[in-house]
């Protein structure tokens, strides 16, 4: 007869006794509370597919996690003893000052007007630990008077930092801290057209250099400054400037009127030639700047003097406008941009490119010429199947080879990125964009997420990948006033917070807005933008913590089933050995137990499991291990008491051998002692398997409940998300709880004197 | 007293037994550790040269297996740890500085857990049912069946975080105000959270253990017998009922001692308490070997003598037993 | 001016019931009884009638779910039942009924039993019973209980010893030592015989003998074991599911049973003759089962095991009809039964 079948015949004969002990056990209360709760874990864990509202892989889609983080300051200077009446003044687009790269991290916003008023804010990012949500903090730094006029200003640190400025015809330098001039340039004429910043740094063999320089234009006039590092000995920074009337020593091309910003370029192909590329009417000129380095002398190496020198090269608009069949009518102000250049190869050339509408109905064209010498490239006309005439507003650099372009045909406006080589739509015709209305700003490249932002007429904001397809807009309620500029990204202590952009509403109002969002996960919970419903929150990866626990439940029970019923049977089966046989192989059995009983558990657990490594099947031997060794005491106690009950010696008599005495008759009866310690070793392993998690020693590819508090630690937010440490810990109480329940009540069972009278 | 000292003998060299024996398996398990010993001491940028061919010496790198387990023997019984990798530092000078802070834990946590729990079991067993007994009972099944750090995070949270009443971590803290006043205030001022977890922890175990204890000793004749002497309730409850009743709470401890002082060493996680078991785990990490085993031995070591200690109690209060060591 | 006290110790209709679980288990329902100075009265019945309930009850010394719903204890012409509490539960612990324990009245419990506490020294057990009740020093009270210990046959090197070193028989004379130790008015001895083997019951029975004659207190002796009790008793009360069957001196008990349950209890004594056969058709002793005392019959408690039963009994409480001077039994048919008027039918039944 096997064991399977002497168990049924024990159960069979004593089926009154079950019935007896169920009715024993319901009388105690807690007996039935325990059993209640453990069945509706069990019931979670075998429906847990139906019940979870998501799957275990499941994690929050980016709108619920990453959130707009934005600030809106009204433009207004109130305590700051300055009057300024924001609705009436003239706002330009914002000033920020970001520190230098690598980190460019955003510091304070400027906000300026032509009625000779600026004010400025102060950037800061929120964190975890000041207690608040995270997000950006604008506050009111001071407002400032300034020259009336100001049409431009630009933060600069060249040696130190400043505002450069221009009002009317003067071009100035203010001090960053209080806005007081340090410099201040007749320049001539109000500029209309302005040209980038550009650095070039020089380094000798004796010294290390740097040179900015800035160029302005009115129709006919070009103006430059240049600055220069002061040499040793020198305490000032040289200043240069110089001015050139445009024209060309042709016949044909009199009365240039420029039209468009200029462009200083550095043109590596040959001789390093710094160029400045001003467009006009009729024709594009290229102008050399003369960079005159001092030789000889005390100070050899120095810069000595920045000019615009001499026409370079030129390009007659009516000349290829012949050649090609085609006429060459540039647009104004984003006339030409110049190619991104890329890695320096000695084959490698520079393209100019210039954005020009026929006229009438035809789509607008653009025409491509190499910076080193001004000859003809390629030259394409600006259409896609959504819009075929659309006249074209700007040329723009792009952050790859190539260019953007920015048209419009009504109602719509339209951002294509163009290949610098053939001047087609880059990715075969696909990289562009539709959006609603003009685009009115310069679509600018934020390299931290690798997206284009730019403004329309609309009030729209919008995102662009790389590919120039839109994936984020934002509307702008309160109306752009000034349209967006990228202000740069503000740093965490670990991390770039975001990248941020700013306008001026309507209102007006300073606007400031992440690209990205700040991310707000782990999430309380609630609802998230896309409509999920959170019942418990998330964890900081977006997983849904309900569904975790519910996913959980599966993993706890098996855990805790198996090493249980492992542990119970390694000691049933010690305790039976010990004391059936007894002697020398109860005291070595004995003393074998008595280590385990007295070995620091955790301790020597967190050991093995480093050894064994983190896997689930690990953790249930690690606990089997050290649970063993209780059963085996009471089993071997309970075993001795019945080696001298009758029947046992009668199956001696009868001749029955050791194996069959054990299984068949004595193990049936310390069963009811196996089943009683089962119930308190699940309770126990339960709680053991939290803590190993929770140390480390987990599996970090099963979802336990002390994994997710383990992953609570190490992200960090432990003190900032209950909705995420609370339920694991109630979970694994309540489990516990219900299994030490039903021991205590099978216990009350098994030794009557326990019960209530 | 006459069985004690034979009782007293047997349970020595039971304990020595066990020392070696865990000794063997902390051996073979850091044998079986998968980073080699002596790559990690070339790795370290803590410490010197000079303390690590001391290290390489002491643990003996180069000696085959049956050697090396000797020397490791020897070490341990000398208490020659060497130097820590990580800190650079010798692995005593860590081990004076910390042992003090967690039995400092651990030991008061201990008896103020025994000693009320003791007394509480009493007191709800002896007055049956009720409101407080239900509520007691149901309160130390939920501390008991609850993860240690759990509470402790718990704790941590609600009166550290939010009411800022307690620290946040570590041991002392000589610029707080609490230090002014007198540097064991301060670390008192520590010292509490923790402490109020581990032993909200073991008192709910101590109290349904005592109050189990209790209703089993309380249907014993000599209780009839003390009544029936005229005894003052206080006198019968305490001196003899409690005073049965309390064996099984000691014996108990024996048990318990390996499981909670592993409580112990993982609240010291929670709350960045400096001490032995912070200073384990972070060695295991580290993979810092001198110190993991070190403080392996140290704590086992705690272990053995909190066993034999309470051995020792529990045969000075149970006649009994003193007559079965001699069987 | 106080009235000349009739009784030492009298039981007035005491009822004492047990909350449990299920209802009200009616452990005593209206026993009364008196014990005079000097006399041994025997307290019979099989196992759950009542009797120790009773006995424990004149102290107090009752579990915590014990109520007294009615009656009364009076010693020495003083109640004894003062601290029961409105809601009929007892304040086991209240100082009047403490100072009458051990000092007044004892108990000789089963020593065989786990009556001492094993932790503490039996001598120390013994001084602590003495100095509850009176002021002496260690020593002093150490002195006397070694020479109680003397006098119950035990040598007084054993004060320093542990329970667990004494025998069973050495047990049971210790208590019997400690007992004595105050020279109570009354010592209740229960099952005094009880688990032990039959030459230690001889040698305890004789200790009890000699108490009755030199130290002249009331004794209360519990037992159901009846032959036993009847060597030493006075007097016999025998119950049965709560209630008081019969009382009588015990000689006309055991020659005129005025009982159907007493004559059944006499008709299941072992015979001596040894005869298996014959021990074995009488052990059968009284058909049925002991009553629950949760529900107990209606009318008279022993009417469904009574070969006597008849219309009344059933329904009607028998009163207790006083057969002769000192001698009562609650049964409806005790005359006929006291004077023999009923053997033929018995003698048939059996």
């Amino acid at each position: 007869m096997s064991f399977v079948d002497s168990l049924k015949i024990v159960l069979r004969r004593n089926w009154k006794r079950l019935n007896q002990t169920w009715k024993l056990y319901k009388r105690s209360k807690i007996g039935l509370i325990g059993l209640a709760i453990m069945l509706g874990f069990v019931v979670v864990a075998v429906f847990a597919p139906i019940i979870a509202p998501y799957d275990p892989q499941f994690a929050a889609p980016n709108e619920d996690v990453f959130v707009a983080d934005l600030s809106t300051q009204a433009l207004n200077a109130t305590g700051t003893g300055i009057p300024i009446d924001p609705r009436n003044e003239t706002w330009h687009d914002p000033v920020p000052k970001w520190t230098p790269p690598p980190e460019s991290n955003l510091v304070s916003i400027l906000a300026y007007s032509s009625q000779g008023h600026a004010i400025r804010y102060v950037v800061d990012f929120v964190s975890i630990e000041s207690g608040s949500a995270l997000g950006i903090e604008v506050t009111l730094d001071t407002a400032f008077l300034i020259p009336q006029n100001t049409s431009f200003m630009k933060y600069v640190y060249f040696r130190s930092e400043y505002y450069m400025t221009v009002s009317d015809s003067t071009y100035w330098e203010l001090t960053y801290d209080d806005l007081t001039p340090r410099r201040e340039v007749n320049i001539g004429f109000a500029p209309i057209y302005l040209s980038n910043l550009w650095w070039i740094p020089r380094s000798t063999e004796v010294v290390q250099d740097e040179i900015v320089c800035f160029a302005m234009a009115n129709e006919t006039t070009l103006f430059m400054t240049a600055k220069a590092h002061p040499g040793i000995g020198e305490f000032n920074e040289r200043f240069f400037v110089s001015s050139k009337q445009v024209s060309v020593p042709d016949v044909n091309l009199t009365d240039l009127k420029i039209i468009g910003d200029p462009i200083i370029i550095l043109d590596a192909n040959f001789d390093n030639d710094t160029l400045l590329i001003v467009p006009t009417d009729k024709a594009l000129l290229a102008y050399k700047i003369d960079i005159s380095i001092r030789t000889g002398g005390l100070l050899p190496g120095l810069v000595d003097d920045v000019t615009i020198g001499n026409l370079f090269w030129y390009v007659d608009y009516q000349a290829i406008g012949d050649t090609l069949g085609t006429t060459i009518n540039p647009v104004e102000k984003h006339t030409i941009a110049v190619e991104n250049p890329g890695p320096r190869k000695p084959e490698s050339k520079d393209r100019i490119a210039l954005a020009s509408n026929p006229g009438g109905n035809e789509a607008g064209n653009l025409f491509s010429f190499w910076t080193a010498n001004g000859t003809f490239n390629w030259w394409t006309t600006v259409t896609v199947p959504e819009m075929r005439s659309a006249s074209v507003e700007g040329v723009h650099a792009s952050d790859r080879r190539g260019f953007l372009v920015t048209a419009w045909q009504s109602p719509q406006g339209l951002v294509a990125g163009i290949e610098g080589d053939t001047g087609r739509i880059s990715g075969n015709l696909t990289y562009y964009s539709l959006v609603e209305g003009k685009i009115v700003s310069v679509p600018q490249f934020v390299s931290g997420n690798r997206r284009y932002i730019l403004s329309t007429d609309q009030d729209k904001v919008y995102m662009l990948r790389e590919n120039v397809k839109s994936d984020i807009v934002f509307s702008i309620e309160k109306g752009i006033l000034v349209p967006v500029v990228y202000v740069g990204n503000i740093m965490t202590q670990h991390q770039i917070a975001g990248n941020y952009y700013s306008i001026i509403t309507r209102e007006p109002a300073l606007f400031i807005q992440s690209l990205t969002g700040a991310y707000i996960a782990p999430l309380p919970p609630g609802v998230g933008n896309s409509g999920n419903v959170y019942i418990l929150g998330t964890d900081v990866f977006g997983h849904d913590i309900f569904t975790q626990l519910v996913y959980g439940t599966q993993n706890e029970l098996a855990v805790g089933l198996t090493a249980a019923f492992i542990a119970v049977g390694i000691g049933t089966l010690i305790g039976l050995m010990a004391g059936y046989f007894g002697g020398i192989v109860d005291s070595i059995l004995m003393r074998f137990t008595d280590i385990f009983l007295t070995l620091p558990i955790l301790v020597i657990a967190l050991l093995l499991a480093s050894v064994l490594g983190p896997s689930l099947f690990n953790l249930i031997i690690v606990i089997s291990v050290f649970s063993w060794a209780g059963i085996a005491r009471v089993i071997r106690a309970q075993t001795l008491t019945l080696k001298e009950r009758d029947f046992i010696k009668a199956a001696k008599v009868s001749g029955a051998g050791h194996r069959q005495i054990m299984f068949r008759h004595l193990a049936p009866n310390v069963l009811p002692l196996t089943f009683l310690y089962m119930a308190y070793t699940i309770s126990g392993a339960i709680i053991t398997e939290a803590i190993l998690s929770f140390l480390g020693m987990g599996d970090p590819t099963a979802i336990t409940w002390g994994m997710m508090l383990q992953y609570l630690r190490i992200s960090g937010h432990t003190l900032d998300a209950p909705w995420w440490f609370l339920p694991p810990g109630i979970a694994i109480t309540l489990l516990s709880l219900s299994f030490y329940l039903i021991g205590r009540a099978f216990d009350e069972v098994v030794n009557p004197r326990l019960r209530a009278r | 007293m006459a069985g004690m000292r034979r009782y007293l003998a047997s349970r020595i060299i039971q304990t020595i037994i066990t020392l070696f024996a865990i000794l063997t398996i902390t051996f073979f398990l850091f044998e079986a550790l998968p980073a080699r010993p002596d790559d990690l001491l070339s790795q370290s940028p803590l410490i010197k040269p000079s303390q690590k061919e001391y290290l390489r010496e002491l643990y003996g790198f180069d000696r085959p297996v049956e050697e090396r387990y000797f020397i490791f023997l020897k070490n341990m019984l000398t208490f020659d740890f060497g130097y820590s990798i990580s800190f650079g530092r010798p692995v005593m000078d860590l081990l004076q500085e910390r042992i003090p802070r967690t039995l400092l834990l651990f030991g008061l946590a201990t008896i103020i857990a025994y000693v009320v729990g003791a007394t509480v079991g009493t007191l709800i067993a002896w007055r049956r049912g009720g409101v407080t007994d239900g509520t007691t009972v149901v309160a130390s099944l939920v501390f008991y069946n609850m993860p240690s750090f759990w509470l402790g995070l718990i704790l941590l949270f609600l009166f550290a975080f939010i009411l800022g009443w307690f620290p946040l971590a570590g041991y002392a803290d000589p610029t707080s105000d609490y230090y002014a006043i007198h540097p064991a205030l301060d670390v008192a001022w520590h010292l509490f959270l923790p402490l109020i977890t581990l032993v909200l922890l073991t008192l709910a175990g101590t109290v349904l253990l005592m109050r189990t204890s209790m209703l089993d000793v309380i249907g014993e004749n000599y209780i009839l017998t003390a009544i029936a002497k005229g005894l003052k309730e206080r006198t019968v409850m305490f001196k003899h009922a409690a005073r049965n009743a309390s064996l099984p709470l000691i014996t108990s401890f024996v048990i318990a001692i390996a499981f909670s002082i592993g409580g112990a060493v993982v609240l010291e996680q929670v709350f960045s308490y400096p001490g032995i078991g912070f200073l384990y785990i972070t060695a295991l990490f580290q993979l810092d070997f001198p110190v993991a085993l070190a403080t392996l031995y140290i704590i086992s070591l705690f272990v053995l003598i909190g066993n034999l200690g309470a051995d020792i109690l529990y045969g000075y209060l149970d006649p009994r037993i003193r007559v079965e060591a001699t069987g | 001016m106080t009235p000349k006290l009739k009784h030492l110790l009298e039981v007035k209709d005491l009822q004492c019931y047990f909350k449990v679980h299920e209802g009200m288990v009616k452990a005593v329902s209206g026993v009364s009884f008196h014990l005079d100075k000097g006399e041994t009265i025997g307290l019979v019945g099989e196992s759950g009638c009542g009797k120790t309930t009773t006995a424990y009850a004149i102290t107090s010394l009752l579990p915590r779910n014990a109520t007294i719903q009615g009656g009364d204890v009076v010693f020495k012409g003083r109640s004894l039942l003062t601290n029961v509490k409105k809601d009929k539960t007892i304040d086991i612990f209240d100082d009047e009924i403490r100072k009458i324990r051990w000092k007044e009245i004892s108990i000789i419990f089963q020593g065989a039993m786990d009556s001492f506490n094993p932790v503490y020294k039996v001598g120390d057990q013994m001084v602590e019973a003495i100095r509850v009740h009176e002021k002496v020093t260690y020593e002093q009270a150490k002195k006397r209980v070694c020479e109680l210990l003397t006098t119950v046959g035990i040598g007084p090197d054993r004060f320093d010893h542990y329970p667990h070193e004494f025998s069973g028989g050495m047990k049971q004379r210790a208590m019997i030592a400690m007992a004595l130790a105050l020279n109570p008015s009354i010592v209740i001895a229960d099952e005094p015989t009880t688990a032990l083997d039959v030459v230690t019951q001889y040698n305890i029975l004789r200790e009890i003998k000699r108490i009755q004659r030199e130290e002249n207190v009331a004794m209360i002796v519990i037992s159901h074991d009846v032959t036993t009790v009847a060597e030493m008793s006075d007097r016999m009360i025998v119950m049965y599911g709560g209630k008081l069957m019969e009382t009588s001196p015990t000689l006309d008990l055991f020659e005129n049973p005025a009982h159907p349950y007493t004559m059944g209890l006499f008709d299941s004594i072992p015979s001596l003759t040894g005869d298996r056969k014959e021990m074995a058709e009488r052990l059968a002793s009284i058909p049925g089962s002991p009553p629950s005392l949760l529900e107990p019959p209606t009318g008279c408690v022993f009417h469904p095991r009574c070969p006597y039963a008849f219309e009344p009994c059933d329904k009607d409480i028998p009163p207790d009809v006083e057969v002769s001077p000192g001698h009562t039994a609650a049964c409806f048919l005790a005359e006929d039964l006291y004077h023999k008027r009923r053997e033929d039918e018995w003698k048939k039944l059996r």
